[in-house]
């Protein structure tokens, strides 16, 4: 995931929708909590999720999580 | 060993207030007055209140002593007080979310959950402090609440814990019989950890969300903040259930009967920590499995087999799925009355995640929680440390704690696992340390027997905290 993707993704589909602009320091946290999104991003597309052992299992994706059942 | 009959009346567990209130010791009416008394003074002395119900719950309680005495349909909860995070819904009361920036979302009904303790004849005396919106975007310290910090009642320089805080303080300062609390992540294990009282998180999809404001709809679950493991139990039986206005509510009835179990027959599997900087929590903890051992069962070394990356994965699907409920609110000029500015960014973060993004997180958790579930196939109970640190510092921010945080949360709620957290011991500050025991979907009667258990012959549980 390349570094800044989320910033992207925040100023050109969110950012305009926002009734208000940013303060600086409201700004600067922002920043932050998009970078640490894009790590999370990293780590969930480093995993190759076709690659366990029943990749089946990966087009099972549901809201419903595999335990609404006894 | 401490005896609940030493205890005073507003520590007693709701099976002895119950009985109390049975044999015509107590009345409902009085147990509420003291319980209302508490809470103006005790309770909001710890930021722990959201809003007082007296006039209401006087009424209710006059109500139950007349079923009482006449007669009429009863149960154990029968005129006992409990509290509600703000994060439900009730008739009659301004329901904030612990937010400074709702009034009031206007939701003039009883959530499920409040509405199946007020059948079983239990008694709403307050809503409780929470942290706002549950803390959905992370939050950076204690203070992030329209109540301010809710403070420990074991040490007023630490905080409660959360996002149930108030539920959390409010049953260890003894001003709720207990307390209606919700868990995404670590939101009543926490607590009860913190403030030494019993957590119970149920399964997900054991009761019924309705009325309950949402943070993340695939991990949002209720749960109990208790005395006892015993009065969690108590509890479960009047809330679990189907409900059809809850998709996710499938799951069935149950009823808690205390007593006999083949401990010999559970599998008990030992979750490993690191625990070499926390030394005081490794020793509480090896007598809890001592304990565990007298209760006749044989608990061995456990490790979860995973590749998936859970912690990221349940962060990711939390961060999403609150910013998109709490979307319109998020992008208006309201966002900044948050108490907490690390939360009004993360929130708004949040909308920067994708459709595909997210399904992608989802498609992992699908692998992630069959990976989780192998471990039922060689263990029917799971046991370890709810945290290795004690309560946080009230004044300090979260970052600034350099004791290992552990913990279980991810995986657990990730997969939707029922756990519970008991008080254990103490840790260096003289602050309550928590023991979790987690149990496969559906298995809270296995978890609530040996928590049961465990407190019959430990009485942690019936420590009163110095400050009140």
């Amino acid at each position: 995931m390349d570094s800044g993707y989320s910033r992207d993704v925040f100023d050109a589909a969110i950012r305009p929708m926002l009734a208000n602009s940013l303060s600086a320091e409201l700004e600067s946290l922002l920043q932050k909590s998009l970078q640490q999104l894009d790590g999370l991003l990293d780590t969930i597309h480093q995993f190759d999720v076709e690659s366990v052992s029943e990749p089946a299992l990966a087009f099972q994706a549901t809201l419903r999580t595999g335990n609404a059942t006894e | 060993m401490i005896s609940e009959f030493d205890l005073p009346v507003p520590f007693r567990s709701i099976r002895h207030l119950s009985k109390l209130l049975s044999r015509g010791e107590v009345t409902s009416t009085a147990l509420t007055s003291m319980y209302l008394e508490r809470l103006e003074k005790q309770g909001r002395s710890f930021n722990a209140v959201a809003q007082m119900l007296p006039e209401y719950a006087l009424q209710a309680a006059n109500d139950a002593d007349r079923a009482r005495n006449t007669g009429g349909d009863r149960s154990t909860l029968t005129g006992i007080p409990f509290g509600a995070k703000d994060l439900f819904a009730a008739v009659g009361t301004h329901t904030r979310w612990g937010s400074p920036a709702h009034d009031d979302v206007g939701w003039n009904f009883d959530a499920a959950a409040v509405a199946a303790l007020k059948s079983a004849g239990a008694i709403l005396a307050a809503k409780l402090a929470m942290v706002e919106l549950a803390g959905g975007g992370s939050y950076s310290g204690a203070g992030a609440s329209s109540t301010g910090p809710c403070l420990n009642p074991w040490n007023r320089e630490h905080w409660a814990g959360g996002s149930s805080s108030g539920s959390g303080a409010a049953v260890a300062a003894g001003a709720v019989a207990c307390a209606l609390g919700s868990e995404t992540w670590g939101s009543v294990t926490v607590p009860a950890a913190f403030c030494g009282v019993t957590g119970l998180r149920p399964t997900y999809g054991r009761i019924s969300r309705y009325g309950a404001m949402a943070l993340s709809w695939s991990m949002d679950k209720v749960g109990i903040l208790a005395r006892t493991a015993d009065d969690c139990g108590i509890l479960l039986s009047a809330l679990a259930g189907a409900d059809v206005r809850d998709p996710s509510c499938t799951g069935p009835s149950f009823n808690w009967v205390p007593g006999h179990f083949k401990a010999e027959d559970l599998r008990v599997g030992i979750l490993a920590h690191d625990m070499t900087r926390t030394p005081e929590v490794e020793q509480s903890f090896m007598a809890a499995i001592d304990t565990l051992v007298l209760c006749g069962l044989h608990p061995v070394p456990a490790e979860l087999n995973l590749t998936a990356p859970v912690d990221s994965v349940a962060s990711f699907i939390i961060m999403a799925e609150g910013s998109a409920a709490h979307r319109e609110f998020i992008l208006s000029n309201k966002l900044t009355q948050l108490a907490d500015s690390v939360q009004q960014a993360g929130l708004l973060a949040g909308l920067a995640i994708t459709t595909s993004d997210y399904i992608r997180a989802q498609q992992i958790r699908t692998v992630a929680v069959n990976q989780l579930n192998q471990i039922w196939k060689d263990f029917d109970l799971l046991v370890a440390p709810t945290l290795l640190t004690e309560a946080l510092p009230v004044d300090r921010p979260f970052v600034d704690n350099e004791t290992p945080w552990g913990g279980n949360g991810g995986p657990g709620n990730l997969a939707g696992w029922p756990s519970i957290s008991l008080p254990m011991g103490f840790g260096p500050n003289a602050l309550p340390l928590g023991l979790e025991l987690i149990a496969p979907p559906f298995a809270e009667e296995a978890l609530l027997h040996v928590a049961h258990a465990y407190q019959l012959k430990t009485d942690w549980h019936l420590r009163l905290p110095l400050c009140v």
